[in-house]
């Protein structure tokens, strides 16, 4: 490199750059070839126990026996379908928002409100043909897309309000939202939850703080709204401030200026934010474990935690983080789709 | 230099506004101290940690224990953080050499442990090593044994110690006395290294040519004995959070790296500088600048995952201090104290990387 890399013949490989390339294919061929010894062929896919299972092989009969657990938890066996249901209501929400045709207030309104609540009534039963199910019996994956879900949906219009009240003309209001907002983006999720999820039945007489998977879901919500809410403070700021004065000189209203100039702009400044921290969210989720609740991470340790499927752990593991690395995979990358689609054209 | 173009704005002070909750918490903590609402940390805990680095009893005072709890933490986080830095910075090296292969590994890493929840990787390492054959069976290496019990160490002896305290000693006195060689680096860097070895050897063959320099392991009929023991909840949390974070720091380095303005690398060809030279006093210079603020806001991300440690059962100050809160009651006093550790803590982070930035930030 002494000499200057000007060449006219473009570049040329050097021994060194040619060597590592064969020392990586050599890698990828010694990793693939384990790989897939270790997953397909040695791998036993029927068996009762862990003790069937062959020792050279990945056991994916582990996750065919107890497929059941990790996506329910301890939802009665009969009424699962509904669980699956509901799962299925989440993701095709999901699917819709990348729509173009939904991108209406007021479908986005409605889909906001319908999802969840078909959700919840899936779930949670109650009517004829569909007996009720506790939310202590609530479990796994479909406890994971419930929590993920209440917390956007309540928590996406939480930021929204919280932005616009920190940015209030009357200072207690502001000095309030603010204080609120940092507080909750300081503390560690985890103290958070512990605290409304365990702490708060103590201090509270029995039945006055509420279900407790509620409980949690509603201050995952808060949680998620203070975070957004600087996400759209942040993209209110970014909105050109020729933009709030044509709109005072057409002689539109404060709520109209919000709604129809500033709103829709500001969000779609804080649309790569917002995104990530829809993935994030995702894996977030998790955290309800630590503090004792019947999760999809939770289920995990159940799932190989029996006398049969003692050691089976790294199958169960893998299963379950390649449906969390799926979600967050799909989510960021439905994100950046929306995100090329409605990006304001500045030229 | 004055024509290098600055790398960054000049560094703001930090408003109150964000500061007001840290101060806050620790402003109820004065008021709880002083209503006397902090009088229980002087009551014993009549429980016993099940990890600690230094001895716990059950007869300790609640701010005893949960001072060591603190400790668990910083040991927890001290190692993640040196341990995702060196695996970080490793991994990015790999992802900017630009080889299509290796890069790709580089990303395919950083993309494996981002997008998977810490909880899992931490549940799974547990699960990896509490799996692991008994103490009879360990994968042993130069005195290191990994089993199920956990990872046994040798650890240095007072011999030991002072072996290496006389060859650094030595290293010092070197430097000061080479001085006047001012540019000769590579110099005083061979004359320090000399007499580091030298020192080193002299005190090992001469005054403590009879005593062993480490404590090594071993085996007893159920466990091993001598060296360090490093619990098996440690190793778990341990490893998850390195390569967590490891993730994060690969991609901060290699942002940092891009930052750097092709113009002045090929300003840096022109003057036909080494390539090492180009890489070591240009381009990682520059780099650094924008590197050590992100790397700085990372480490207060793996000071607050330490939390995670309840999960596998580490007792850490998050998990002591809920224990602490099911058994004494004094939720709130409790949560403050904890909070306000953790905000003394980050904010030490947050300054010194202020600081280090600061003096490294380019002239104007």
């Amino acid at each position: 490199m002494s000499s200057l890399p000007v060449t006219l013949e473009g570049p040329r490989e050097s021994l060194a750059s040619r060597l590592s390339t064969v020392a990586a294919m050599a890698l990828v061929a010694w990793i693939g070839w384990h790989v897939l010894r270790w997953a397909v062929v040695d791998a036993t896919w029927h068996a009762v126990s862990a003790d069937q299972c062959s020792a050279a092989g990945a056991c994916w009969a582990v996750i065919r026996a107890r497929y059941r657990l990790l996506l329910f938890g301890l939802y009665p066996p009969e009424e699962q379908w509904r669980a699956a249901l509901a799962g299925g209501v989440a993701i095709a929400t999901l699917l819709a928002l990348c729509w173009k045709r939904m991108w209406r207030v007021r479908v986005l309104v409605g889909l906001f409100l319908a999802a969840p609540v078909a959700f919840v009534l899936l779930m949670y039963g109650g009517l004829p043909g569909m007996p009720l199910v506790p939310t202590d019996r609530w479990g796994g994956l479909a406890l994971t897309l419930f929590l993920y879900l209440i917390g956007i949906v309540l928590g996406m219009p939480l930021g929204v309000v919280l932005a616009l009240l920190r940015r209030s003309h009357r200072r207690p209001i502001a000095a309030g939202a603010a204080f609120v907002v940092d507080t909750v983006r300081t503390l560690p999720m985890v103290m958070i939850l512990f605290t409304v999820g365990v702490l708060a039945p103590m201090a509270f007489p029995d039945g006055f703080a509420g279900d407790k998977l509620w409980r949690v879901a509603i201050a995952f919500a808060f949680a998620f709204g203070c975070y957004q809410s600087e996400i759209v403070r942040a993209g209110l700021q970014a909105v050109a401030s020729g933009q709030d004065e044509a709109a005072r000189a057409l002689a539109l209203t404060p709520y109209q200026r919000m709604r129809l100039v500033l709103l829709p702009q500001a969000l779609t400044n804080g649309l790569p934010a917002t995104v990530n921290l829809l993935v994030a969210t995702f894996k977030e989720t998790s955290i309800v474990a630590i503090i004792g609740y019947f999760d999809f991470a939770s289920s995990a340790q159940a799932a190989y935690g029996n006398a049969d499927w003692a050691g089976a752990y790294v199958e169960v593991y893998l299963f379950v983080a390649a449906v969390y690395f799926g979600f967050a995979t799909v989510i960021g990358w439905l994100g950046h789709r929306i995100e090329r689609r409605v990006r304001i054209d500045r030229s | 230099m004055s024509t290098l173009p600055r790398m960054k704005p000049r560094l703001r002070l930090p408003s109150l506004h964000g500061t007001l909750p840290a101060l806050a918490v620790l402003a109820a903590c004065l008021v709880a101290y002083a209503t006397g609402s902090l009088r229980f940390l002087d009551d014993a805990t009549s429980w016993q940690l099940g990890f600690s680095v230094i001895a716990q009893e059950p007869g300790d005072p609640y701010w005893r224990t949960l001072g060591i709890s603190l400790l668990n933490t910083l040991v927890l986080a001290g190692i993640s953080i040196a341990a995702a830095t060196f695996i970080g910075t490793l991994v990015a090296l790999v992802a900017i050499t630009g080889h299509p292969l290796w890069s790709r590994f580089a990303r395919g890493y950083v993309q494996l442990f981002r997008n998977m929840p810490l909880i899992i990787q931490a549940l799974f390492w547990f699960a990896y090593v509490t799996h692991l054959p008994g103490p009879r069976k360990a994968i042993g290496l130069w005195g290191v044994y990994l089993s199920n019990r956990g990872l046994s160490l040798p650890v240095p002896t007072l011999a030991g110690w002072a072996v290496a305290a006389a060859g650094l000693v030595a290293a010092f006195v070197a430097m000061r006395a080479t001085r006047s060689l001012e540019g000769r680096l590579t110099h005083r860097v061979a004359v320090m290294f000399l007499s580091l070895v030298v020192a080193a050897c002299g005190m090992r063959w001469t005054v403590l040519a009879n005593h062993s320099l480490w404590d090594v392991p071993q085996l007893t009929s159920f466990n091993f004995s001598g060296g360090v023991q490093v619990a098996t909840e440690l190793i778990a949390v341990a490893i998850a959070l390195s390569m967590f974070g490891s993730a994060y720091v690969a991609e901060i380095v290699r942002g940092g790296f891009a930052t750097v303005p092709k113009g002045v690398i090929e300003a840096a060809r022109a003057l036909a500088l080494p390539w090492w030279a180009l890489e070591l006093k240009v381009r990682a210079p520059l780099a650094l600048r924008a590197i050590i603020l992100p790397l700085g806001s990372q480490y207060t991300v793996l000071v607050k995952a330490t939390s995670i440690g309840l999960a596998v059962g580490f007792t850490d100050l998050f998990a002591v201090t809920m224990m602490s809160i099911n058994q004494s009651g004094h939720t709130i006093a409790l949560l403050c104290v904890m909070t306000a550790c953790f905000v003394v803590l980050n904010q030490v982070i947050v300054s010194a990387a202020n600081a280090v930035d600061r003096a490294f930030a380019l002239a104007a």
